[in-house]
């Protein structure tokens, strides 16, 4: 029977010290350790679905024709068997339709990495403050920014556009007051 | 096919950078988002974020370790404490005192919000393909907590796991050394095998640190300056070796004694550096900064304070000496236990080889 490791000697750990109810000590290392054991630890992988065979007139996948169809891909139509079925999110994809929505970041669940351009401007409109006069450069980048990415996917889970209205505030108030300034000294001279 | 609204998170306790050691300079944080079928694990440098999702039927379990991080923090916290309380109780000028006041209050929170956070934790997670971090569980009373709100949610998809299924019997006791190392399903590919150290470099660190004990001790009774200086390279010279020797310790067959040797003695090489900075401010602030112009000349008045000068030097070259005395002895003693245990092992090993072959 599979085991589980302790995650600091890496010695196996036995079946009677998973689901206690406190922490207890590792039988080799001593360390207090805690096992929480789920059914699929039991029951391993799953194996992966086959496609039928097709008999007589039935419909055939569109990307086997010997095998049968047995649904439609909810994006494309188009009819699948069910090793060309893939569930994700309760939607049921060709390949095909998967790979694209990967590439142009159209489906979330697989999304692995962001850029999160709120915080870039935000951040490239509030730092420079500490160097009064970098925000002369700083705070039309970050207007520019916000403007272009404001349509942009920003982190999967906050969707607000409160950092780039910030970073536009922000950024307007040193535009302004940079402005204010090089009005004033002309005028003076 | 636009999924994109399709999802919604509840944010779960916890936030903390990846740990790799006791001291973690990391600028990302992790944290983790419930969702109806997943967990997503967020790691967020604040420009971008890397997310991984564990979908709740390959879940198959959650492991828990408490570690001694926050211990010893507080251990750390309260020596820092202490000596800036010494720092402000001795010494005499009112902008000096204030300044190791407010430094010993700061100390004082930072102990106090460690304290209130509760005994510190690693969790793990593991899949059919993978063991990861939860590095945002690094509290253990945030970690039973998330545990609690993910357990109902894993078990209405996976199935409540019955007692038939688990082999409960808990006299199964150890595994067999042979076939119970095993490496961790780590998804960086990461060799987690425990090599052998002979602890070489702890040996050379404690011999350091024992001589320089010696050393100190002479010094308590006749100083001299060239002996103070030998000491301070001495002292340089077992605070690097110590750091190597923490490196080197880990994931090593090194025994947990030897391990905490290595520890206290950073610890000690710490507090030695802290008394030693608080020494040359009290000697700066007791009336002779004309003759501190530059480092080189704070260096030889630091080299010319005999212990005979003030209770405060006599009380620093004491402690010292014991501590050397102490953990350079005992350190020793240890790795010394340790390089035989092994020597016996690899003895009985290849005695054991020579009999099945023969």
């Amino acid at each position: 029977m599979e085991e589980i490791s302790c995650t600091y000697c890496h010695q196996l750990i036995p079946a009677g010290y998973y689901n206690t109810s406190d922490l207890i000590p590792c039988p080799s290392c001593r360390t207090p350790v805690k096992m929480d054991v789920f059914s699929a630890f039991y029951r391993g992988l799953q194996p992966g679905k086959e496609g039928e065979t097709l008999i007589d007139d039935q419909a055939s996948c569109f990307y086997h024709p010997r095998k049968k169809a047995v649904l439609l891909c909810d994006h494309c139509g188009r009819f699948l068997c069910a090793l060309c079925d893939v569930e994700l999110g309760g939607r049921h994809l060709c390949p095909v339709c998967l790979e694209t929505g990967k590439k142009k970041a159209r489906i979330v669940n697989l999304d692995r990495h962001r850029v999160l351009y709120d915080g870039v401007a935000l951040r490239l409109a509030l730092f420079p403050m500490i160097m009064v006069w970098l925000t002369i450069v700083t705070a039309p980048i970050a207007i520019y920014l916000s403007i272009r990415h404001w349509n942009s996917p920003t982190s999967v889970v906050r969707r607000t556009k409160v950092r780039f209205i910030l970073a536009i505030v922000i950024s307007s108030l040193q535009i302004l007051a940079w402005t204010t300034g090089i009005v004033v000294l002309v005028s003076r001279r | 096919m636009d999924v994109r609204a399709e999802t919604r998170y509840r944010r779960l306790p916890g936030r903390g950078p990846r740990r790799k050691g006791f001291m973690t300079v990391s600028f990302s944080k992790s944290s983790l988002y419930l969702s109806d079928d997943h967990i997503l694990a967020v790691e967020s440098t604040g420009f971008s974020e890397d997310y991984k999702r564990f979908y709740f039927p390959d879940i198959q379990a959650i492991i828990t370790r408490r570690t001694r991080r926050g211990a010893t923090w507080s251990i750390v916290l309260g020596l820092m404490t202490a000596c800036s309380l010494m720092g402000a109780l001795f010494l005499e000028r009112e902008g000096v005192c204030i300044f190791f006041w407010v430094l010993s209050g700061a100390f004082l929170v930072f102990l106090s919000v460690n304290a209130l956070r509760g005994p510190t934790c690693i969790c793990h997670i593991l899949t059919a393909v993978q063991e990861d971090q939860l590095p945002s569980l690094n509290r253990l009373r945030v970690a039973r907590k998330v545990i609690e709100t993910l357990r109902p949610a894993i078990e209405r998809v996976q199935g409540r796991l019955r007692p038939e299924e688990v082999n409960t019997d808990q006299n199964e006791g150890v595994l067999p050394a042979a076939r119970t190392t095993r490496p961790l399903r780590q998804p960086h590919a990461r060799g987690h095998g425990i090599r052998h150290d002979s602890g070489t470099i702890h040996l050379t660190a404690f011999a350091f640190i024992l001589f320089d004990g010696i050393l100190t001790s002479v010094l308590l009774l006749f100083h001299t300056s060239t002996m103070t200086g030998v000491s301070s390279v001495l002292t340089l010279i077992y605070s690097i070796l110590v750091i190597v020797a923490l490196v080197k310790q880990h994931e090593s067959d090194i025994p947990g004694p030897v391990r905490r040797m290595a520890w206290a003695s950073l610890g000690f090489v710490c507090v030695s550096y802290i008394l030693s900075y608080i020494l040359m401010m009290t000697t700066l602030m007791a009336g002779r900064p004309e003759r501190m112009m530059t480092q080189w000349d704070m260096y030889r008045v630091m080299l010319d304070l005999s212990p005979q000068d003030s209770p405060l030097v006599m009380g620093v070259y004491g402690f010292s000496a014991t501590c050397s005395l102490v953990l350079g002895a005992l350190g020793l003693v240890r790795v010394k236990r340790h390089r035989d245990d092994s020597a016996s092992a690899s003895r009985s090993g290849k005695n054991s080889g020579g009999e099945v072959n023969g």
